[in-house]
């Protein structure tokens, strides 16, 4: 025989013929893909921005103990030895190529926000000193100045497209108090573009702390890098912990793996919800065409064909669907995003929309999988006097 | 003229329950090829039955069923779908189109399991709607047509495979009766002209009187035949 199943135009005109559980089912798979290509660009975001930031020629110093500059407390006594070690690079002047650093999360407004006391949203403020810019490579204003007294304050160019397009002369409000934005900088896309840059000595008075969070330092041979790491970390002068940067910034990506599974979980959820949906609309479809099949059966298409039938027009349902969700996500690519204090831009990978994709195929395939194999197993006899 | 359709000492039951219910008991007949022929007989009395036997839609209980010397009973389920497709023509009471195709590619549903190229299909299928006179309106959509005109293209899909028999269960059952005279008066020619085969299940004394042998059936006995 020529052909086992029956044209394309079979298939389409029905999924076209039911508009309403068509429509429905539809939008639940566009949902679906959407939603997990969303969030598994969310996690791809965070991941690369912490995967971009740190110089391998660098170290992080914490206190003891502490995980991350949050939980790290160092003490002001500490700091010239630290800045002091044998072996840090030096800059032109002769001055130590270590950024002392005071990290603080705060909620922070738009100064039009800050009256309604809604769209806060915490960001990490970073105090810092001019060595910061040389620490950290690739940092560098790209507006405005360094701030020079209490109240200005540099962003980030993430966080400045984060809150709408802050820019020099706007003011935000964080810390029971209004600070006018002097500068906005870049940083090759890392980690502390989204991020607020304010004077150490001025977040100091304003959180009434001494102590720093951490020290980044530069070696003068990253060759010998992890020999000097061993001996800062078993000096006597101070109790710290060194990391590698890049070995610090990844690790808090790793975070975002999480992000990935919650991912996948929600895709899933929402995948079994779509298949409900697929499943319905098409034994819908067979029951409103039962008498059709049996006619189908009895002009000589075997029960596969049949079946085969109801399941293309399943997976059809299913591709289109999917094809919805990816250019519903395609909305989100570039999108700027925080999350967890962290600013960053989305960006929808080719393998996340095939991956969506292959997720709506799925969904259709599971859907039609049992009317297609109640249409197969109709009986032409019964099937023809179906009303 | 020779035999298409012989039947012998058929029977057919179906089991409710534990109790097994006689539908055909040792029925006997010859259709010879050319032949029209009207089944009557009250609700129940196993004229569908015989037609489903004949079709190969439905497994006799016992006896033997051949059609052009075929024992149909002994093909396998996937034998019977071809069988079916390249012998017998169905004409069913609410026409079963496809609704959401067109007159031309319902007629071209069947041709569809031959390997035949696209232009012979189109042929065919052409020269079927024009014998059905439906050649204009061969676009159109069942939901656009008559209810005569439907059953039209449901003659010219049980013609376009030049089938041995056609089986047509009540065709004019749900048509009125200009309707109905059109699809009798074109199956009358089909059979005449054409020489086709036909087997008809109705209940109208006026259809019957088209075919040019009358079998009456009755709790599943062959009662009567008439000329």
């Amino acid at each position: 025989m020529a052909r086992a199943t029956l044209p394309f135009a079979y298939a389409w005109r029905n999924v076209l013929a039911r508009k309403l559980s068509t429509a429905v089912t539809l939008l639940c798979v566009a949902v679906s893909v959407m939603v997990y290509v969303v969030m598994v660009s969310t996690a791809d975001g965070i991941e690369r921005v912490a995967v971009s930031s740190g110089d391998p020629r660098n170290v992080v110093v914490l206190s003891t103990g502490a995980n991350s500059a949050e939980s790290s407390r160092l003490p002001p006594p500490s700091i010239p030895v630290i800045r002091h070690f044998p072996g840090i690079a030096r800059d032109n002047s002769g001055e130590p190529l270590a950024s002392v650093e005071l990290l603080s999360a705060q909620e922070l407004w738009r100064v039009d926000e800050a009256e309604s006391g809604e769209g806060g949203r915490f960001t990490p403020i970073r105090g810092v000193t001019p060595s910061a810019f040389q620490v950290h490579t690739g940092s560098h204003l790209v507006a405005g100045r360094l701030p020079r007294e209490p109240g200005e304050i540099l962003v980030g160019r993430l966080l400045a497209r984060e809150l709408g397009g802050v820019g020099v002369g706007d003011s935000v409000r964080f810390a029971g108090r209004v600070h006018r934005v002097v500068g906005v900088f870049e940083a090759r896309g890392q980690i502390f573009e989204s991020e607020v840059w304010v004077e150490l000595a001025s977040l100091q008075t304003m959180l009434d702390q001494r102590d720093v969070s951490q020290v980044v330092i530069r070696a003068a041979d990253p060759g010998r890098l992890p020999e000097w790491q061993e001996a800062l970390s078993e000096s006597r002068r101070v109790r710290v912990d060194v990391r590698l940067e890049p070995d610090y910034y990844a690790d808090m990506g790793r975070g975002s793996r999480a992000f990935a599974y919650l991912g996948n979980l929600v895709g899933f959820l929402l995948g079994l919800g779509a298949i409900a949906a697929g499943m319905n609309s098409t034994y819908a479809a067979l029951s409103g065409r039962v008498r059709e099949m049996g006619t189908l059966r009895a002009l000589g298409f075997g029960r596969g064909s049949v079946g085969a039938a109801l399941l293309a027009e399943s997976c059809l349902i299913g591709a289109l669907g999917g094809l919805l969700g990816i250019l519903l996500a395609l909305f989100f690519d570039g999108f700027a995003m925080s999350l967890m204090g962290l600013a960053f831009e989305l960006q929808v990978r080719p393998s996340s929309l095939g991956e969506g994709l292959a997720l709506a195929l799925a969904i259709g395939l599971v859907g039609g999988l049992l009317p297609a194999r109640s249409a197969a197993r109709l009986e032409i006899v019964d099937a023809l006097r179906h009303a | 003229m020779t035999a298409l359709v012989e039947i012998s000492s058929l029977r057919k039951s179906y089991w409710r329950g534990q109790s097994e219910v006689p539908v055909l008991a040792d029925l006997d007949l010859r259709v010879e090829r050319g032949e029209f022929v009207a089944l009557m007989g009250p609700s129940g009395s196993g004229k569908s039955t015989l037609l489903n036997l004949i079709a190969g839609l439905d497994q006799p209980t016992e006896g033997s069923l051949r059609i052009a010397g075929h024992e149909i009973g002994s093909l396998s389920d996937r034998a019977l779908d071809r069988w079916r497709n390249r012998s017998i023509g169905f004409v069913f009471q609410f026409y079963n189109l496809v609704p959401v195709l067109s007159a031309f590619e319902n007629v071209e549903v069947p041709l569809l399991l031959w390997p035949i190229s696209r232009e012979e299909r189109t042929g065919r299928v052409t020269a079927a709607l024009r014998v059905v006179g439906l050649a204009d309106r061969m676009e159109h959509r069942p939901g656009e047509l008559s209810g005569g005109e439907q059953q039209r293209v449901a003659i010219a899909r049980a013609l376009v495979t030049d089938p041995l028999l056609v089986l047509a269960d009540e065709p004019t059952g749900d048509l009125d009766e200009r309707n109905a005279d059109e699809v009798l008066a074109l199956m009358r020619l089909l059979n005449r002209a054409g020489g086709k085969t036909f087997v008809m299940v109705t209940h109208d004394p006026r259809a019957a009187a088209q075919a040019g042998r009358i079998v009456r059936l009755e709790k599943g006995r062959l009662v009567d035949e008439a000329a």
